[in-house]
């Protein structure tokens, strides 16, 4: 309830209530309003930025055309639980919508990611239209092992993104457009290989090693939408710092694929993924982002369609679809960073 | 050990009034936050009825966000509560429902916006309690409570002193 003062408010509850905000507040946000989010420019510094959201039609619930918010529920290996409504607590400064806790800022911030996100893609040429709406669960019981390392998770087959509060006093890594745009990466990759969004994933029936290979190859191409897009090559750096995950690195592929003696839990998908991830920013700084994404799209379709379960595979089309600046910059950077594997230059 | 329980059980029960430490899950726009509260508590009624009533103010404040935008969150709940009380010795056992109204001061910084806004959110409460002598006019109490504030439960639990009255 937010009746703060009835009409014949005694003058001790008056007093007690004090400043803006202490009446009667609207039940309703006023429609159309800027909310303050955290937003990033193109400079890639983040601040805090009263923007309007059209996409997001109820702010209070998260709801609107990318998706629906979630409070809790439960994620089981039978699928997502849905916990309840989202009621993002708000008050007006001027005509800016302000969340009164952080939980909504962080909220508001990443949808306000991806409604940029899939505007960037689209106007690319990209369709990621079947991937929405999405439902997006905020802290959801779970009982499932799933890479939520940067606060924030896709899970295949559900068209869920996952998101958890941090204790970073830095940009929250849900509210880091570059982790929004990793994660959306899963969805795509989702998209991309299986030809639909939400639907089954084949590759989780392989045997352990395959389905780590795969999950490897996935991390890199998520790492590629979210560099690519922003032109950031180290997009945690503005809420930890994870050099490892930096694309300009040195690293080669070896010694990072996954082996039998891994386990299901002991592999790292990060390490082999921040390789691929690092050949497509060679062909980048070689090109331009958008080419490069373009070639990464279009190969990992083709890698798709093919049914490949060998995630090198990727490299060697990428390689064979290149041409040009692009071509030479992929054939340099994949015979280094893959030594092991028989580019086709 | 063994002096303090055949102290108690030799006590007559009282009411008793204290303080306490809480341990509260404010509920915020998408989930539970744990944060400690400060409670002033006072267990009143007739030594000997099996009833009871339960006075609490509660105070708690939290200061969240990041390096962008600050939160500072001041809670204060004050609650009235009736219930039984049962127990054959010094220590007693309470279960009690009553309302309860939370005033929630939040004040928001940022560079792009800020604003203060301050909530009146009755609800009810509802809350089991053990309370008991410890030594000589000193006592304990210990609680597990839920109270709805707002679309939202806030749950509790705490263990205060307190003097026997």
């Amino acid at each position: 309830m937010r009746l703060l003062t009835p009409p014949a408010a005694p003058p001790l509850v008056a007093l007690l209530l004090g400043a803006s905000n202490a009446g009667c507040t609207p039940p309703v946000p006023p429609e159309g309003a800027p909310l303050l989010v955290i937003g990033r420019d193109a400079s890639g510094g983040y601040a805090p930025v009263a923007r309007t959201l059209p996409e997001l039609s109820d702010p209070i619930a998260l709801d609107g055309e990318l998706g629906t918010g979630f409070r809790g529920g439960a994620l089981t290996p039978d699928g997502y639980h849905e916990g309840g409504p989202l009621a993002i607590d708000w008050a007006l400064d001027g005509d800016v919508l302000v969340p009164l806790d952080e939980d909504g800022l962080v909220l508001w911030s990443f949808y306000a990611h991806l409604a940029d996100l899939r505007a960037e893609l689209e106007a690319g040429g990209h369709d990621v239209a079947p991937i929405f709406p999405v439902r997006i669960a905020y802290t959801p019981a779970s009982v499932l092992d799933f890479a939520a390392a940067e606060n924030a998770a896709f899970v295949l087959g559900q068209r869920l993104f996952v998101l958890f509060p941090d204790a970073l006093d830095s940009v929250p890594l849900a509210a880091n457009a570059g982790v929004v745009r990793h994660e959306f990466g899963h969805a795509w990759f989702e998209l991309l290989v299986t030809g639909e969004s939400g639907g089954e994933v084949p590759w989780l029936d392989e045997p352990v090693v395959v389905i780590q290979g795969i999950n490897s190859l996935g991390e890199g191409f998520s790492d590629m939408v979210a560099t690519l897009t922003l032109d950031e090559p180290d997009f945690f750096a503005p809420s930890v710092p994870q050099p490892s995950r930096d694309v300009r690195s040195d690293a080669i592929a070896t010694g990072r694929y996954p082996s039998a003696e891994d386990g299901p839990l002991g592999y790292d998908p990060y390490a082999l993924g921040t390789v691929y991830a690092a050949l497509l920013w060679d062909v980048r700084e070689a090109t331009s982002p958008a080419m490069a994404l373009d070639l990464a799209v279009g190969s990992l379709q083709t890698w798709g369609a093919a049914g490949d379960r060998d995630p090198d595979r990727f490299v060697q089309i990428l390689v064979q679809r290149a041409s040009g600046d692009a071509r030479t910059a992929a054939c340099d950077s994949a015979t280094v960073r893959f030594p092991h594997l028989d580019v086709p230059c | 050990m063994l002096i303090l329980v055949a102290a108690a059980l030799a006590a007559e029960p009282a009411p008793m009034v204290g303080v306490g430490l809480d341990v509260v899950a404010w509920h915020t726009s998408a989930r539970h936050d744990l944060h400690p509260a400060l409670t002033a508590f006072a267990h009143l009624g007739p030594s000997t009825a099996p009833w009871s009533v339960a006075l609490e103010a509660t105070t708690a404040r939290r200061i969240d966000g990041d390096a962008f935008v600050r939160y500072r969150t001041v809670h204060l709940r004050a609650d009235a509560l009736a219930g039984v009380a049962l127990g054959t010795h010094a220590t007693r056992f309470h279960a009690s429902l009553g309302p309860a109204l939370t005033v929630r001061a939040v004040a928001v910084a940022s560079d792009a916006a800020s604003t203060a806004a301050t909530r009146l959110e009755p609800g009810v409460r509802g809350r089991v309690a053990l309370d008991g002598p410890l030594v000589g006019r000193l006592g304990w109490a210990w609680h597990v409570g839920a109270t709805t504030r707002g679309p939202g439960l806030d749950w509790d639990a705490g263990l205060g002193f307190g003097v026997r009255l």
